[in-house]
């Protein structure tokens, strides 16, 4: 008797289970926290000149044209352009969050200097955190910067990207050509 | 219907009632006493009448032609102590007979003339049983089944752990737990089986896929997981095991508690929680390795001879934390990891589990039932519901850092029933059918685009194996299995890569919405696999037999390797799967030599697996992402071929001292490219020297040496990016290919035991793994690139049993 209850039971729910299945399309996904443009604004000490440089994902190095002797004040931007029409600030976030992210530029084969500017953001520990730069060029030589933005650092001071540690979240590519 | 049904139950449910004085039957099983294993040639005489039986493969025999009342039976086992039992006849009667199994302290591991209760007769198969479960307690199932030949773990850390089978895993093994298959996302590489190891009396590995009943498609292997067994008289029982370990500053309780009662009725709760904080190499502490497992079941139900039944319900819950320094930026920073002695970033210890970790929620439920009908055999239905919940949480910035990116609810629901005929002396058939229907719901809440696309899979399935005793030496064993799978799946593509994938010429019409810059699509694929194997097993002497068996197996491939899109983080590599990509074949013929001579008994187990179309992934190129460049592994199809041998050995010198080593030996290959399959098992070899005592409190102390040579075949998949260092750009190679050297590790387990009285035991075990804390790394753990393996554990742990 009581087996007899207990196999209808089981039968009456495997066809309950099994009968319940939505049909319902999925939802678009539209990944929200990409970085996918690195900018660097440009103003030449003295003179004033600006110039913009921008990288997107999947596009070859820009060339950045520098004059030998000047200084430049530099900053960085990071941005998701995902969406042509509704370009995100990741910036903001990076300065909010100083404390877990930090900003470095490596350099190879051009006699450029890169310090940190006196009005650069810093972190609560009163590091800066590498957003505003001033670059001198020396020489006529031809190179690459590199820009990182890393994220949860274990050192917020360094002369080498082994020196920070933590995850890269930015590696771009930038020609600089100092004349 | 419902008519049908009571008079089919009517009718079976009484026992048999018309017994004239001296013709009843009297059937039984002669099981192990310690783990109710039945015990093949008994010799059950009944005395003081001239009949007599011998138990067969299932421990069962048949006296016919006995009287009412009063029976008195000798039972005598080569391995047992002999006992007299006396047993009630009225009608046909039915008795249990438990035997004291003298070879107990032989080996953990069966190796020779034990292997009774397997899954099949003439595949390579070891059992492990629940003293050495046991040791695992605080552990997971992927530890320990590393204590069978043969099988070896592909781990991310130390808490997640899968098993490889004679060097396959994943997908390749099918897991039965409680006789349910675990559907648990297999797919993933660091996706370790979400089961309570605490919850198994027993566990049997079947290397291959000989065991069809319980799938077609286990190219790898098949690993069942049982249960306790559970009394059939009125009695209240159970265990304790607390569990403390030095390594991770943590333990686990466990505990289980059945009640049964005469009538067959039965309840068993059972509970596990584990806790451990940040685990150590021998120099530093492993941040963020900490894991918290909390485990619940019951089971209830009727367990009578002829007809039973049983309910069960089981809730797994495990946070795993996985190193922070393995979650890597871009292949620079793995760069650095790779050439670092040290992970990059060590923090004090801690109990905290922070992102990168996993949160695995695995919900069970199971009917079945089972009618025996007399002179033809049993018949069994069951229905299971499974829920699994997987989350992992990635480091993320700004407000999703507390969302997950990855969750993934996977249902099945599973309806089977199997009929065995059992009741012939020399045949023994076996059928049965499964269906299956599964549904994967990746949330996109995650902000993330899913890794595993929303889905339904449909199965159907087919079985017949058969078993025949030709003589008392020789057995055969045959059976053919089909299985239907439908997968439907609904999956966003990014316009750019299904053009890269060169998609349209071929998937073009499986499109159903264009969203610019992702597609929608519905790819539904239908696969037939078909799955037969055959062997035979021949007694050569008392002391020897030798099996050989051939299995033919077909898999589908699964989710992770129609679908995967995107970027793994601890790799640093984007992983792709392929729509194009079909079953892969198995074609696997195994020996397996057992022999005892004198105090030596040793197994001897070589086996070929050829697999046509082997599904693996392996760099195909570089993409230029925002991080900087990534390799790209896709999936791909070969021929592999595996060549092996496992070896199992044990010398008794006395009744207290022996010695037992295993060793596994394999050579793989991708036939197709003529080069190494990546991530082989190394050989390995691990050796035991055991003392008991019995006279003293039990006392068993086991030191063990585990050898692990390093692995010469590999696959070159290293590759070079450009680094700035002093002022220039240069060309640094990553290593990911060369596997780390051989180690070896030395471990003493120590155990006595009790008696408290009342049926009560009290067991206290030290279990130390790693004594000489000596630094290693395995090639088959995930995170051998960031950080060392761990060091020294001292565990003790005291068990109650009542």
């Amino acid at each position: 008797m009581k087996n007899s209850k207990l196999l209808a039971l089981m039968f009456l729910g495997t066809s309950l289970f099994t009968s319940c299945s939505d049909d319902d399309t999925p939802e678009v996904i539209n990944e929200e926290e990409l970085i996918t443009q690195v900018t660097l604004d440009l103003t030449e000490v003295g003179t004033g000149t600006t110039q913009s440089v921008v990288w997107n994902v999947g596009e070859a190095a820009p060339n950045i044209t520098i004059n030998s002797g000047s200084s430049y004040e530099v900053e960085v931007g990071f941005f998701d352009a995902s969406t042509p029409s509704d370009v995100e600030n990741i910036t903001e976030e990076v300065i909010a969050e100083a404390d877990e992210h930090q900003v470095f530029y490596e350099i190879a084969n051009a006699s450029l200097e890169i310090d940190p500017a006196t009005d650069d953001f810093e972190d609560s520990s009163n590091n800066p955190v590498g957003i505003r730069t001033v670059w001198t060029g020396s020489g006529t030589t031809a190179g690459v910067v590199r820009v990182y933005l890393i994220h949860e650092p274990v050192s917020k001071t360094g002369n080498t990207r082994g020196d920070f540690g933590g995850e890269t979240d930015v590696e771009a590519d930038f020609n600089i050509i100092i004349n | 219907m419902r008519s049908i049904l009571l008079s089919v139950i009517s009718m079976l449910t009484g026992l048999t009632l018309y017994a004239q004085d001296c013709d009843a039957i009297l059937i039984g099983d002669v099981v192990d006493f310690h783990d109710g294993d039945p015990l093949v040639g008994a010799v059950v005489i009944a005395i003081g009448t001239d009949k007599q039986a011998v138990t067969d493969f299932y421990g069962k025999f048949t006296i016919d032609g006995v009287c009412n009342g009063k029976l008195s039976l000798q039972v005598s086992h080569p391995l047992c102590k002999t006992i007299i039992k006396e047993v009630m006849i009225e009608g046909n009667s039915y008795t249990e007979i438990r035997l004291e199994h003298h070879l107990e302290e032989l080996g953990e591991v069966v190796v020779t003339g034990e292997s009774l209760d397997t899954e099949t007769r003439t595949a390579q198969e070891a059992v492990l049983k629940t003293e050495t479960i046991e040791k695992y307690s605080a552990g997971n199932l992927g530890q320990a089944l590393k204590e069978v030949s043969g099988v070896s773990s592909l781990s991310t850390g130390s808490t997640i752990v899968k098993p490889v089978i004679q060097g396959l895993h994943s997908s390749r093994i099918i897991i039965m737990n409680n006789g349910t298959r675990l559907q648990d996302q297999e797919w993933g590489i660091d996706h370790a089986p979400n089961i309570d190891v605490n919850t198994a009396g027993r566990i049997s590995v079947i290397k291959g896929a000989a065991a069809l009943q319980y799938g077609g498609d286990a190219v790898g292997g098949t690993i069942v997981v049982e249960p306790g067994r559970i009394n059939m008289n009125d009695s209240i029982y159970g265990k304790t095991i607390l569990t403390g370990a030095s390594n991770g500053r943590g333990g686990g309780l466990t505990s289980q508690i059945t009640k049964s009662y005469d009538n067959g009725w039965f309840v068993n709760l059972q509970g596990t929680l584990n806790r451990y904080g940040d685990f150590r190499s021998p120099d530093y502490y492993l941040t963020n390795t900490g894991f918290y497992e909390k485990n619940f079941s019951i089971r209830t139900g009727l367990n009578k001879f002829t007809y039973g039944f049983s309910a069960n319900y089981s809730y797994f819950d495990n946070k795993i934390g996985i190193l922070r320094a393995s979650h890597i930026g871009n292949l620079q920073d793995l760069e650095r990891a790779i050439n670092s002695d040290q992970p990059l970033r060590i923090d004090p210890f801690s109990y905290d589990i922070n992102a990168p970790r996993q949160r695995v929620i695995h919900r069970l439920f199971k009917l079945d039932f089972f009618k025996r009908f007399s002179g033809l055999g049993k018949l069994e239905l069951q229905y299971d519901y499974q829920q699994n919940n997987r989350l992992e949480f990635d480091i993320r910035r700004g407000d999703d850092s507390n969302k997950p990116s990855i969750d993934l609810e996977l249902t099945t629901h599973t309806f089977m029933a199997d009929l065995d005929f059992d009741s012939g002396r020399n045949v023994h058939m076996k059928t049965g059918i499964l269906l299956r229907y599964q549904e994967n719901f990746p949330d996109p809440d995650t902000g993330v685009r899913r890794l595993i696309p929303d889905y339904e899979k449909y199965e159907a399935g087919v079985y017949l194996t058969g078993l025949w005793n030709l003589s008392s030496d020789l057995l055969l064993e045959a059976g053919g299995r089909y299985d239907f799978v439908r997968m439907d799946a609904l999956k966003f593509y990014e316009t750019s890569r299904w053009n890269q994938q060169n998609y349209q010429s071929d998937f073009a019409g499986i499109i159903i919405e264009d969203l610019g810059d992702q597609l929608l699509t519905n790819p539904v694929f239908d696969y037939h696999n078909l799955a037969a194997s055959a062997g035979a097993r021949y007694h050569f002497s008392n002391e020897g037999q030798l099996s050989l068996n051939y299995t033919l197996s077909q898999r589908a491939p699964n989710p992770s390797e129609l679908f995967s899109d995107g970027l793994h983080h601890s790799n640093a590599t984007i992983e792709l799967g392929d729509l194009r990509i079909d079953q892969e074949v198995s074609h696997k013929v195994s020996l397996t030599v057992e022999k005892n001579i004198g105090k030596l008994s040793f197994s001897v187990a070589p086996y070929l697996n050829y697999i046509n179309d082997y599904i693996f992934l392996e760099p195909t190129g570089a993409e230029q992402t925002i991080r900087g460049a990534f390799p790209v592994w896709s999936y791909k199809q070969t021929n592999a071929r595996f060549l092996g041998v496992d070896l199992d050995a044990a010398y008794s010198f006395n009744e207290h001292w022996s010695l037992s080593n295993k060793t596994a030996f394999l050579k793989a290959k991708d036939v197709g490219q003529n080069r190494a399959l990546i991530d082989i098992p190394a050989v390995n070899t691990s050796t035991t020297l055991s003392f008991t005592k019995r006279s003293w409190k039990d006392l068993s102390i086991n030191l063990t040496s585990d050898y692990v040579f390093r692995q010469n075949e590999f696959p070159d998949n290293n590759f070079t990016i450009e680094v700035i260092e002093n002022g220039s750009l240069v060309e640094k190679e990553v290593d990911i290919s060369t596997p780390p050297d051989a180690y070896h590790l030395l471990g003493i387990d120590a155990r006595t035991r009790f008696e408290l009285g009342n049926n009560s035991d009290l067991t206290l075990g030290l279990i130390a793994t790693n004594l000489f804390d000596t630094n290693y790394r395995d090639y088959l753990n995930r995170l051998r690139y960031y950080a060392d393996d761990l060091g020294r554990n001292v565990q003790l742990q005291i068990k109650f049993t009542y």
